[in-house]
């Protein structure tokens, strides 16, 4: 497994984006992360190679259940505390995406996370899965919110493995 | 969190370092129906499987399906679960990793998935891992369906080979992927 990038975020960014090349069979992505956002939390997603297309499905599945999406432009996988959470929350997870330089089927990314939002409840786990609809070799993800910024100091590290 | 999903995040997050060497790599070709990984080393603590396929021909939930060391007897246990609930298995000839697009899914959509089996290579307990897979099932209505499975192999062996096949039996679309890793603290 190799380290492709660790990006600390600064200056209230928006999104998150690493450049990989296809010297791999799968990546790893890990976070440690928190919203800017005025509310208890808010949903993390990815792009693939620039696509802000309407080619992302998506499933946050937690104890709360479960509502597939389709057809959106950003596939959204996890919840993370933001601005409303208790004190210095973050959520922290990591995601896989299998064979992301072969070119015979969609891609897939599944994750699992945990999120705490509150001192007085217990964390839950988040495992969320998106499907991209390309058959494309993966070679840039960026990583947005649903509503605001990554707060200062969120941590997101690629693997090649 | 399951004991597994808390090793998968201590393997990255910084709390100790794990590292991952491939061990093998497939990809399929002229319709296999099997994938075999065989003469393992036990050099690891760990093993982790990743995969992405399809049913070739199937149009059934199938489960790709898991024999450590060439045991077809009834020595496997599986509960996979998602969304709509969840399915025992025990005393089973394979242990279940979770379901498999289907032949009528929409053009070239897959499933990824990755098992992790820690203390594969050890001898004191039966063997037991964790799986987790994203199926795109459709793209109008069940959508991409998230599913974990724990698996038991009735066995103290040391796992030196694991062969995958479809619940179905039939083959995997060529170009199929699967890498097998293992793992060792740094």
């Amino acid at each position: 497994m190799s380290l492709i990038q660790t990006i600390v975020t600064a200056g209230s960014q928006a999104t998150v984006s690493f450049t990989v090349s296809s010297a791999y069979k799968n990546l790893r992505l890990v976070w440690t992360a928190r919203g800017t956002a005025v509310a208890g939390s808010v949903n993390m997603g990815v792009q693939f190679n620039g696509d802000s297309g309407s080619n992302y499905d998506y499933t946050i599945w937690t104890a709360g259940g479960a509502t597939p999406q389709f057809a959106q432009t950003l596939g959204l996988f996890v919840s993370i505390p933001a601005a409303s959470a208790s004190s210095n929350m973050a959520a922290a997870g990591q995601a896989v995406i299998p064979s992301y330089a072969r070119t015979v089927f969609q891609k897939n990314l599944f994750s699992y996370s945990n999120r705490n939002v509150n001192t007085l409840v217990a964390p839950e786990v988040y495992q969320g899965v998106v499907g991209w609809r390309s058959t494309a070799a993966i070679t840039s993800l960026v990583l947005s919110l649903d509503s605001g910024n990554f707060l200062n100091g969120s941590v997101f590290s690629l693997y090649g493995i | 969190m399951t004991p597994f999903q808390a090793m998968r995040l201590r393997s990255t997050s910084g709390v100790s370092t794990i590292n991952e060497t491939l061990i093998q790599s497939t990809t399929t070709s002229s319709s296999a129906t099997s994938v075999t990984f065989s003469t393992i080393p036990g050099t690891y603590k760990a093993l982790r499987l990743i995969w992405s396929t399809r049913q070739a021909t199937g149009a059934a939930d199938a489960t790709l399906r898991l024999q450590f060391n060439g045991d077809t007897g009834s020595n496997y246990d599986s509960n996979r679960w998602n969304r709509f609930g969840n399915t025992n298995s025990a005393n089973g000839t394979s242990a279940s990793l979770g379901s498999i697009t289907a032949s009528n899914a929409p053009s070239n959509a897959s499933t990824g998935g990755e098992l992790v089996v820690p203390y594969y290579a050890s001898t004191t307990f039966y063997k037991a891992g964790e799986s987790i897979v994203a199926n795109q099932f459709d793209q109008s209505s069940i959508g991409v369906i998230q599913e974990s499975t724990a698996i038991v192999w009735h066995s103290t062996a040391a796992i030196t080979q694991i062969v995958l096949t479809m619940s179905n039996g039939v083959a995997f679309v060529d170009g199929s992927g699967f890498d097998l890793y293992g793992m060792n603290p740094s």
